[in-house]
């Protein structure tokens, strides 16, 4: 189990988190809504190791974990297929282009560098990335946004699909988002 | 491919403008001591290419010179990666760094001849001129590799080669090839200068110190055609491997 016991952090003296408690039981779907800057954003890099807490306690997952950065935190030059490529074994091509065609990525789109793709695009090979790597947990920072409403029901379709039987920790302001991937909703407020 | 056509005819037409005023200045100077038309110096450098000391020179010098720059090359990489993770390293290395860059070429070469003699001198030299510049572009080129995208690769477990190669390589190839770029001229010019000091017997600064020697101004221009085509070649060669190796890095 996941979880964050009586967190504080402060980032130049403005306190985004104060004696902040949650759990994320195994198997789980949590979406972690509030307003901007409430500290969702830091819950989530507490998790993931890249900051640590001013005080309390963090119960970080132990096995693999993929995640949707708020960025896409792609690497431009490269493809998307080699963005996905890198995180996985030799041979895996055949699952990348097939992830990438399900999230309305075509072959030559796939194949382009990343530089080249628009906003909506990279967002989905960033997802992509996520969910090939066939994580235990996956920790989803605002995973939708900037994704044009005709392709959203396919992209969503396939996150609940492959999220099935895994921790999944979503950062949302969309209630349907959450809704639509059977999460239960925590407050995130200072 | 006619735009490709075009800049090969422009660049042959400056060359060619160039070397009709060397042409002219040659023939109106009218002494070959003082400066050989170019017919005279490619007629020279055809004389050279026959002749086997020709190839023990330039294999003498390249040799030498190459091994400087490499040895550069893989220190400078080496020290920069430590530098930009170690702050005390990048301190300690900065007085170095600002020595090298500040000191006159002959002041080492005379010191290198003291200390070594002068068989291995252009290796030492063309290490000394080119390490500062890879250092220094290296370690700028650290600074500037995204953080965030490390915190990926990271959270990803891409372990640490696996990050080098697809996460900070291509970030600070940029600074790499240009390093790589200016080192490569420079190593052959500090390299040669340093030989035409202390005449390592065999090489090709010995050739262009007794072109000097003897007022043989066709052997001079021949010999220095002969450095500037070694050392464009070599970095031509060696700037296409690393663009291949990008590309390849780039294909994941």
């Amino acid at each position: 189990m996941i979880s964050l016991k009586d967190v504080s952090k402060a980032f130049d003296g403005q306190q985004v988190l104060k004696s902040f408690s949650i759990d994320f039981p195994d198997g789980s779907r949590t979406a972690l809504m509030g307003r901007s800057g409430s500290g969702k954003t830091t819950v989530l890099n507490l998790i993931l190791g890249l900051i640590l807490p001013d005080s309390g306690e963090v119960v970080r997952p132990s096995g693999k974990v993929g995640t949707v950065f708020q960025e896409d935190r792609l690497i431009e030059s490269m493809s998307a297929v080699g963005n996905l490529r890198i995180i996985l074994k030799k041979g895996s091509d055949g699952e990348i282009y097939n992830i990438l065609d399900r999230l309305g990525i075509d072959s030559s789109l796939a194949e382009k560098p990343v530089r080249e793709l628009s906003g909506g695009e990279k967002r989905r090979v960033a997802i992509a990335r996520a969910l090939i790597y066939d994580p235990e947990v996956m920790i989803m920072d605002e995973p939708f946004k900037g994704i044009d409403e005709k392709t959203l029901p396919a992209v969503i379709r396939e996150t609940d699909s492959r999220a099935k039987g895994k921790t999944l920790i979503l950062v949302t302001h969309s209630l349907s988002e959450a809704e639509a991937l059977n999460c239960r909703v925590e407050r995130v407020d200072v | 491919m006619q735009s490709k056509l075009k800049s090969i005819l422009t660049k042959i037409s400056a060359a060619a403008f160039w070397i009709i005023v060397w042409e002219a200045i040659a023939v109106s100077i009218g002494s070959e001591l003082i400066i050989c038309t170019p017919v005279r110096a490619v007629t020279r450098l055809l004389e050279l290419l026959r002749e086997p000391g020709f190839y023990r020179a330039v294999g003498f010098s390249s040799l030498r010179i190459l091994t400087g720059f490499f040895s550069a090359l893989i220190l400078g990489d080496a020290l920069a990666a430590v530098s930009s993770k170690i702050k005390a390293v990048e301190i300690l290395l900065r007085p170095i760094t600002s020595v090298i860059k500040a000191t006159p070429v002959a002041s080492f070469v005379i010191l290198a001849i003291i200390w070594f003699g002068s068989r291995n001198l252009s290796m030492f030299i063309s290490f000394l001129m080119v390490f500062p510049v890879i250092y220094l572009n290296l370690l700028e080129g650290a600074a500037s590799v995204d953080r965030s995208l490390s915190e990926m690769a990271k959270t990803y477990k891409l372990g640490k080669i696996k990050t080098f190669i697809y996460v900070s390589f291509p970030q600070i190839y940029p600074y790499l090839a240009s390093a790589c770029s200016v080192s490569l001229g420079l190593c052959w010019k500090s390299g040669v200068a340093a030989e035409v000091i202390g005449i390592p017997s065999g090489s090709v600064g010995e050739k262009l110190y007794r072109a000097k020697l003897y007022f043989e101004t066709g052997d001079l221009l021949a010999w220095t055609c002969v450095i500037i085509a070694v050392s464009v070649l070599f970095e031509k060669l060696f700037m296409l491997l690393l663009k291949m190796i990008k590309r390849k890095i780039e294909e994941g």
